[in-house]
């Protein structure tokens, strides 16, 4: 009798802890008991789609969508699942999009490692199609009398090969190799950063990228810099080029990078960031509105267009097309040249061609990373 | 709308279930019958109109048949209502298949086929129409009265816990509940509890194994190592019991909290010693089904021995069929056929008089040859994994996907997966509890609250851990966009 009461009482309980679990993100939006946590997917999430009688089919999927996405707890609870997965089975959560390597320096798998790995060759046709696109832009360059320099930024993989497991080894060649063998027989001037870091950073103590992100850092940034613009110089001799004694250097601890972000690892792994602050005071200034208009397909004029203006225009000027990567030689490249013009076309890589007519600038830069050393004909249609 | 989707867990049970409640008795029949449809049109709002199509029709030939006085109308109208469910699902489930394999036969005689327009299969349609053509046969059997109202006969067979993954229920056995069931404390209670070990055994256990077996039977030649490919197989052999036993306990849990008694599914299944008695334990309900209404109908072994291995094979032929509407599922069924024939022909001193543990070898190895076929597209990639499982290709295993396959999560749901798949479990809690030591503590109250305290608590951190897994596969960022 006692026991059958004992029993209906936890029965109670059960039932109503249950039921508030079921109810619960029901009421969240009113009685916010957590504290909503940042969305860090960078994507759009969905919207709510609107109910229309006549179009029902497609109603339960986009709400079904929108509904998870918004859901109220989501982050808090990608994120527990995250580091759950990450200090209690010791692997993270997302093994199909990340590496975590020696000392929990994060690596990326998704086009990153098929490249790294040379199992996304270029084709004999796909390499044809690049030499015509490297030649039709060398020519266009020539004929204007630009001199046209081609920089490649290393993927993480190649700059720490050593913090990557046994099992991710490099081959002979990979798609970057094959691009650096064309563009040298092609006689365009070529600073391939890949073997440069490499061997640079195993001198150096400070880490040139970030643990928790696919990029370098402003340390490695700058390592990168005087690189490419020890190859400026030899067009124009008189570029200034910073060095490390204008700067103050400073640890901090940092939050954040693409890398957690893609394995909702955000707040529980940091990392120790030295930063480089001017000790001098900037000669550049950036061109607050954009001349040209961003391509349909990329939209996002705050990276399409980056321009800086010094007062006194007698240093050449650059115009250089990049991508993510070249946001943190944007500090350092800005001061090194009279007006320097980025464009971020969305990596297509493209000539960009109106924009060169329009600057007619002394010095033409593409800076593009090793994985995408195709894009330049991928998105043309060769 | 699937049981382990947000959507599901977080806004249409609260409601359903407030809603139930709150209202008076005699309405909730109806407000059941509404949420089904609800829960049925969330899977495709147009396909619904099919499920109200089902139950109009099945209502009236009830009708014919539970009021006709003639033995021979009340034949008729079994036999047009048994045709025409038949019908329905052969359109709507196996006419591309029809369409496509009659016209590679046209094709071999040089003839012109027909127009192949792909129909999407509704869900849940094998299900309803099976519970609907139990309906007609039990009212046509006179082992229950034909049901006089359309909504009780449609919340029969649309009764969203069921409706899309089973158990398939025959009339018989609910035709009472639906018009005098109870709802208790300790039923819901119950009810929750296998709800919420059923969504565990999906979400947790299912879904990583699912994880690993999709992506081995994914490799193409050339990337498929034999580990990978026994990898892949035992991963789909836990992924596919505990999906659908998850499912299964998680509509039985479903059933209680709203007063049902639904009947069991699955009954540790790998423990079987021979083919029958996996069947016995695998999917109980589609079993007992064909045997009821289909092997039984055709004279089952009462027509001699010949005759029953005829039977077997076409019972196992459908079986496959009624998985699916590819030869491959067909075959699966035949070969599980063909086991259980043999076992008949030995009069099953094949496998009884085999050492246990070679019994449990062989109706393991049995089962999992046959799952490849299950699993696999194509007769091609079947043959092409079977190579591979007994080594037959020379291809390496890539450390990267071993890397992305094995990580500790997996190799824990694994552990506890083939433990909880042969009633490690359960076994360990009833010889605990026969132990004396404990059973002498157990009857004290305060260690049976505490262990009562100990099973809520596991029950609500089971569901908020699999709400959580949930909930982490939408996360879903994109990666080159940091700036």
């Amino acid at each position: 009798m006692l026991m059958t009461r004992i029993s209906k009482i936890f029965s109670v309980v059960l039932i109503v802890l249950f039921s508030l679990l079921l109810m619960w993100p029901l009421l969240e939006p009113e009685i916010k008991l957590l504290k909503p946590l940042e969305n860090t997917e960078n994507r759009a999430l969905a919207e709510k789609p609107e109910f229309d009688v006549n179009r029902l089919d497609p109603f339960p999927t986009a709400y079904e969508q929108y509904y998870n996405d918004h859901f109220p707890f989501r982050n808090h609870l990608a994120r527990s699942y995250a580091w759950l997965d990450f200090f209690l089975f010791n692997k993270n959560l997302y093994p199909d999009r990340a590496i975590v390597g020696g000392d929990n320096v994060l690596f990326p798998i998704k086009l990153s490692l098929n490249h790294f790995l040379g199992k996304d060759l270029m084709s004999a046709q796909r390499l044809d199609s690049l030499r015509i696109e490297l030649e039709r832009r060398k020519d266009f360059l020539a004929v204007r009398g630009i001199p046209f320099i081609i920089v490649i930024a290393p993927e993480k993989f190649s700059v720490l090969p050593d913090a990557l497991p046994d099992f991710v080894v490099a081959p002979d060649s990979n798609k970057a190799d094959q691009f650096a063998r064309l563009t040298r027989e092609l006689r365009i001037p070529l600073v391939d950063l890949r073997p440069y870091m490499d061997s640079l950073q195993r001198t150096d103590e400070e880490p040139f990228y970030y643990k928790n992100d696919t990029h370098w850092n402003p340390y490695g940034a700058f390592m990168a810099y005087r690189r490419i613009m020890q190859a400026a110089q030899r067009f124009y001799p008189q570029l200034p080029v910073l060095s490390l004694d204008d700067f103050t250097l400073q640890r901090n601890r940092h939050i954040g990078g693409n890398m957690v972000d893609l394995i909702a690892m955000t707040p529980y792994l940091d990392e120790e960031l030295t930063t480089l602050t001017p000790r001098f005071k900037p000669r550049a200034t950036p061109i607050s509105k954009s001349p040209y208009e961003a391509p349909p397909f990329f939209q996002q004029m705050h990276l399409f267009f980056n321009g800086y203006e010094m007062a006194s225009d007698t240093l050449p000027s650059v115009m250089v097309v990049r991508d993510s990567f070249t946001q943190n030689l944007l500090p350092y490249m800005s001061q090194s040249f009279g007006r320097s013009v980025f464009i971020w076309d969305g990596w297509h890589m493209g000539l960009n061609a109106p924009i060169v007519e329009k600057e007619n600038p002394d010095l033409y830069m593409l800076i593009l990373l090793e994985s995408f050393a195709d894009n330049l004909v991928k998105y043309s249609g060769e | 709308m699937l049981f382990s989707s947000p959507v599901f867990l977080f806004l249409f049970l609260p409601l359903v279930l407030l809603g139930y409640y709150l209202i008076r008795t005699a309405y909730r029949n109806y407000f059941l019958l509404l949420a089904s449809m609800i829960f049925f049109a969330w899977g495709g709002v147009s396909y619904s109109l099919l499920l109200v199509a089902s139950i109009v029709f099945n209502y009236f030939t009830g009708l014919g048949i539970g009021k006709s006085q003639s033995h021979r109308w009340r034949k008729i109208f079994l036999a047009t209502g048994v045709a025409l469910n038949l019908l329905f699902l052969g359109t709507f489930k196996y006419a591309n298949f029809f369409i496509e394999n009659l016209n590679q036969l046209l094709g071999n005689f040089g003839g012109h086929g027909f127009e192949n327009s792909p129909i999407l299969l509704p869900i849940g349609i094998s299900f309803y129409t099976f519970q609907a053509m139990s309906y007609l046969v039990d009212v046509y059997r006179r082992q229950v009265p034909y049901q006089r109202s359309i909504w009780n006969l449609g919340l029969f067979i649309s009764l969203f816990p069921q409706l899309i993954a089973g158990p398939i229920v025959r009339y018989h056995e609910i035709e009472r509940q639906i018009t005098l069931r109870h709802s208790t404390i300790e039923r819901f209670a119950g009810g929750i509890r296998r709800f919420v070990i059923g969504l565990g055994k999906k979400v947790l256990i299912a879904n990583s194994m699912g994880f690993v077996a999709d992506q081995c039977f994914d490799l193409g030649a050339g990337e498929l190592s034999t580990p990978l490919a026994w990898i892949g197989i035992v991963s789909y052999s836990l992924q596919i019991y505990f999906d659908f036993s998850g499912y299964s306990d998680m509509a039985i849990g479903l059933g209680k909290m709203f007063g049902f008694e639904l009947p069991e599914n699955f009954n540790f299944p790998y423990v079987a010693r021979s083919i029958k008695e996996f069947w016995r334990r695998w999917h109980i309900s589609l079993s007992s089904w064909f045997k009821d209404y289909l092997y039984i109908p055709l004279g089952g072994n009462r027509l001699g021995r010949h005759r029953t291995y005829v039977n077997l094979f076409i019972v196992f032929f459908v079986t496959g069929l009624w998985h699916g509407a590819s030869w491959t599922f067909v075959v699966w069924g035949l070969v599980h056929g063909l086991f259980l024939v043999i076992e008949k022909l030995t009069n099953q001193r094949f496998p009884d008089r085999l050492p246990v543990f070679l019994q449990h070898i062989y109706t393991l190895f049995v089962v999992m040859m046959a799952w490849v076929l299950f699993r696999a597209d194509t007769f091609g990639y079947a043959a092409y994994y079977y190579k591979t499982l007994f080594g037959f290709t020379e291809v390496a295993t890539d450390p990267l996907i071993l890397h992305t396959l094995i990580s500790n999560q997996y190799l824990l749901f694994l552990g506890v997966g083939v433990l909880a798949s042969v009633n490690v479990f359960k076994n360990a809690t009833r010889l605990t509890m026969r132990w004396p030591a404990f059973a002498k503590y157990y009857n004290r109250p305060w260690v049976y609250s505490a262990l009562q305290l100990a099973d809520s608590l596991y029950l609500l951190i089971l569901f908020s851990v699999c709400t959580m897994y949930l909930l982490a596969n939408t996360y879903n960022p994109f990666i080159y966009y940091r700036f």
